[in-house]
Order: C-alpha cells, then structure tokens, then sequence
C-alpha cells in the first residue's frame, strides 16, 4: 500500500524542484508553487551551438537552465563580447518580462541544455494570481535589479576613477 | 540516363519551390476539410474529446502540483467522474429520462393540441397564414420543436449514442494522459530559432482558449440552472429538460435563446392554453438574457472575444451542414476559438517578419 502511494508521487521532479529551489527568483517561494511552475512550463532541449535569443529581437520569454550550460553574449562595436556563462540552477532573459524591450544581448547554447521557459504573460499571470506569491517574485526582482545597479554604478565609477 | 521516378520526383519538387506557401497552406485546409466533410462522425467525436481534456486539463494540474503524477490524476479524475455520473443517474437522470420519453412520446399529442391552441388566433388578420407557418415550422413533428427536444438526436448525425458515450472517454483519456508527451515530441523537433515565438503563441491560445471554453461552460450551465428554476417556479411542464436546452442553446448567440425561448413558450402555450403564460415565459427569458448578458457573461467569458455577426451566422450554418444540430452549438465556440487562433498566428507572423537573423559575430561564437 505504501509503495503504491509513493509510485503515485512523481518522483522524476524532485531533481528539477531542487535545482528550482537554487534559482535566486524563486527564492523564499513555497514547494508547492515551484512545483506548479515544473508542471505549467514548456521545457527545450537545445543543442550545442543553437542560439536561443538573438540581441535586438522582441523579447518574450525568461529561461531557466535545468542542465547545461549557456554563454551570453553582447556585440560591442566589432568586437563580440561574452558577458556571463551561465549554467544550471541560472536564469536570464528576466529583463524581457518586465519592459518587453528587444533583447540587450544573445544567448546561446555551449552545450545540450536543457531550459524551463516562462512566457510573459505567464509571468504576469502569476503576479496577478497570489498576492504572497507576487510579492515575494517582485521582492526578488527588485533584488535582483538593485543588485545590477550596484555592479554598473561600481563599473562607472572605477572607469571615472581610471580617466581622472 | 534519368528514370521516370526520378523525373516525377524533380518534377514535384519544381512545382513544390514554385507554388506559393499561402496556396499550399490553402489545399491543406482544402484536404482537411473535405476529410472533416467525409469522416463528420468520428471528427465531432474527437473535437468533443478535445474540448472536454481541455476543460478538465487545468483540474488534472492542479492534482499536479500536488507532487502527483499526471497518470494517476488522470485516472482520479476518472474514477470521481464516475462516481458523479452514478450519482447523477441515482438523482437526476431518471427524472431528465423520464420527460425527455414523456415529451417525445406525446410530441404528436402536443402538435395536435398546439394546432387547436393556435387555430383560436385564426380570426386575426394576417394570423390565419402566420399561425400555419410557426405550426409548419415548429409544432409539427419532424421539425424544429420535435429535432430540438429529441436529446439523442443530437448525436444520432455524428455516431450512434453508444458509440459515442464509449469512443468519448476513451479519446478524452488519452489526450489528458498524453498531452504533455505530445508537446513535448513537438517541441524537440522545432528549431531553436522558433522556440520563443512557438511558446509564446502556444501560451496566447491557452489562456485564451482556456479562458473562453471554461467561460462559456460555466455560462450555459447558470443560464440553464436560472431558466429552469424559473419554469419550474412558474409551474411549466418539462422545465429540468427545457432548462438543459436553454443552457446548452446559450452557446449560439442570438439564435440560441430564441430557440430554447420559442420551445418554452410553446410548451407553457399548449399546457396553459393562454397568450399569459406566454407573455410569463418571454418575461423569464429576457430576464435571463439581461442577467446574462449584463452579469454573467462578464463574469464568465468577458467582452473580448466576440464573432462578427456575419461570420457567426455563416459557422453556425456550416456546422449545421456538417454535424447537424450539434454542429451548430460546437461550430461558434471552435470557430471563436480559430478566429483568435489566427489573429495570434498573424501578429507572431509579423513580429518575426521583423525579427533580424542571427549576426556574424554570432555565428563566429557558433563554429
């Protein structure tokens, strides 16, 4: 009876939830909701090599990488810069779901990867949703826009202080 | 030296590169249709199952989140829907059984008497020819009043009853337990390139189309429940049955509460022999349709999705023609549904018409 009620369980999840629980968006979120997200989300496999965002399109969707890894990339001038590489437990694309604004840079597979994709109005549908669950996902993303203002102020500044 | 095949196949292929993709995607529509017009049946069948997985797909996520595998919230929500329709048959049908036979049975008995009921207006002016018309159209058996209130006829176009109430859940099942699978097996073989776009209209219609068919369900189901407790308050023959044709009705606009509107007034008319009753039951209709267009409705489904009235007639009357009567009510919400489907498709089409290849830098980063 036991083993019957525990093969009803999914079992197979339980790996994805805990690399979920690592993801700083979802930080401070309840079990359940997390699990909610693994059941409503549409997952992709991506090869090595394919590009999943190109810079300057219409962006839609925020990635979650479940396995993988993920190099993000900006064009600067003539010359290609790579800004992060990103692997599993990591997320990107985030800006796409607050503004809309055509993606700041590309994103491209360095290797099979797989990715949780949240679309935008998906996204906006949460935050209508639960108020406890809205208020923590906005918390973490004020967090985490605060945290880019940091970076880019501190980068500002030793760039003022390097001419000066 | 070139084989004929060879020939063929190049041949194929030329007229394939040269053909315009709108002319293709046309003779594909053209094909899916004629086979649609061919297998009626078992296509009402399988888009019966399609909308009834989909409105039990969100219930089934929700056992989900649960931690529980879609498999066994599958067969849960089938073992709690038997239990229900067991219910159901212990308290209900019996009661729906017994005055659908009723009301099928004495469909001459009524004609007759509403021919006697109406043969009183005979001496109005005009009434003579216009009383004969509604009594051509409506009272007499084998035409609309009769094709209305005759529930099994409104699968006897698309299958036989059994073949249907067996071949239904079994396909529903099926979609409900497979569909992630599905999605997923198309999602691997899409390029990556269109991933975005696919997910994002994909995740459009759902919301849509989820928003729309769970709207409209709730919607006739109020309509229906308030029809019938009005009848039955007015103390009007048949109203548990007249309320299930009112709500399942409410799906067509316009048409539909007319419909279910002059069956009611028909049935108070023959059983009360009085324009009162009559007056009463188009009292208790234009209440609901108030009720329903000023509160449900916008509650329910809300204002944004809506068929032009020219398109509306035209798929109620090609459902008609395909599926007979329950064409008509499965035609507004599935052309509603592919109306919204390809203004969807349309915008995406032109998002990425506008969308930039990949750059050379980036193609650098690739090799």
């Amino acid at each position: 009876m036991k083993k019957l009620f525990l093969w009803a369980f999914d079992r197979e999840k339980d790996h994805r939830l805990s690399i979920l629980q690592r993801v700083n968006l979802f930080k401070g979120l309840r079990r359940n909701f997390l699990m909610k997200l693994l059941v409503d989300l549409v997952e992709k496999e991506y090869q090595q090599g394919d590009v999943i965002f190109t810079e300057g399109e219409p962006g839609k969707a925020l990635y979650i990488i479940l396995d993988g890894s993920v190099s993000i990339v900006k064009k600067c001038g003539s010359e290609d810069k790579v800004l992060a590489t990103l692997s599993m437990g990591s997320f990107f694309g985030e800006l796409a779901i607050i503004d809309q604004m055509p993606r700041f840079a590309s994103a491209i597979a360095l290797e099979k990867t797989n990715l949780l994709i949240m679309y935008k109005s998906y996204f906006d549908d949460l935050i209508r949703s639960s108020n406890t669950m809205s208020a923590h996902l906005l918390l973490n993303i004020v967090e985490l826009l605060s945290a880019y203002i940091r970076k880019n102020h501190a980068v500002h500044m030793s760039d003022r202080d390097e001419i000066s | 030296m070139r084989y004929p095949e060879e020939e063929f196949l190049r041949e194929i292929k030329k007229i394939h590169h040269q053909t315009p993709r709108w002319v293709i995607g046309l003779i594909a529509v053209g094909v899916l249709v004629v086979l649609a017009w061919y297998t009626a049946g078992l296509f009402a069948i399988l888009l019966i199952s399609g909308i009834i997985a989909y409105l039990f797909s969100s219930l089934i996520k929700r056992i989900q989140y649960f931690g529980i595998r879609r498999n066994v919230a599958v067969a849960v929500l089938y073992a709690a829907a038997f239990l229900l329709l067991i219910g159901a048959d212990v308290l209900f049908l019996p009661y729906l059984k017994h005055e659908s036979e009723n009301l099928t049975t004495r469909l001459p008995d009524i004609s007759r008497q509403a021919e006697d009921a109406f043969s009183d207006l005979k001496g109005y002016p005009f009434a003579e020819e216009l009383v004969d018309k509604v009594l051509e159209g409506i009272a007499r058996p084998g035409h609309l009043l009769s094709r209305v209130l005759n529930l099994p006829e409104l699968f006897s176009q698309a299958a036989s009853l059994a073949f249907a109430l067996i071949l239904i859940p079994f396909f529903t099942f099926f979609i409900l337990k497979d569909w992630p699978d599905m999605l997923k097996a198309v999602m691997r073989r899409l390029p990556a390139a269109y991933v975005e776009t696919a997910v994002a209209t994909l995740e459009e219609i759902n919301v849509l189309a989820g928003k729309y068919l769970r709207g409209l369900a709730i919607d006739c189901f109020s309509v229906g429940c308030i029809a019938s407790a009005g009848l039955w308050m007015m103390g009007i023959s048949y109203p548990f049955t007249l309320g299930v044709i009112t709500g399942a009705a409410n799906v067509i606009p316009y048409v539909g509460p007319v419909i279910s509107c002059t069956a009611a007034a028909l049935i108070a008319f023959v059983q009360f022999k009085s324009a009162g009753a009559v007056v009463h039951v188009l009292g208790l209709y234009i209440v609901v349709k108030l009720a329903d267009d000023f509160f449900i409705q916008p509650m329910t489904i809300g204002r944004s999705v809506r068929l032009h009235p020219m398109l509306l007639i035209i798929s109620i009357i090609a459902g008609q023609k395909l599926f007979g009567i329950l064409g008509m009510i499965l035609a507004v919400p599935a052309v509603t549904i592919l109306q919204k489907i390809a203004q969807i498709l349309l915008d995406h089409r032109q998002r990425l018409r506008s969308r930039t290849a990949p750059s050379a830098h980036i193609q650098k980063i690739i090799v």
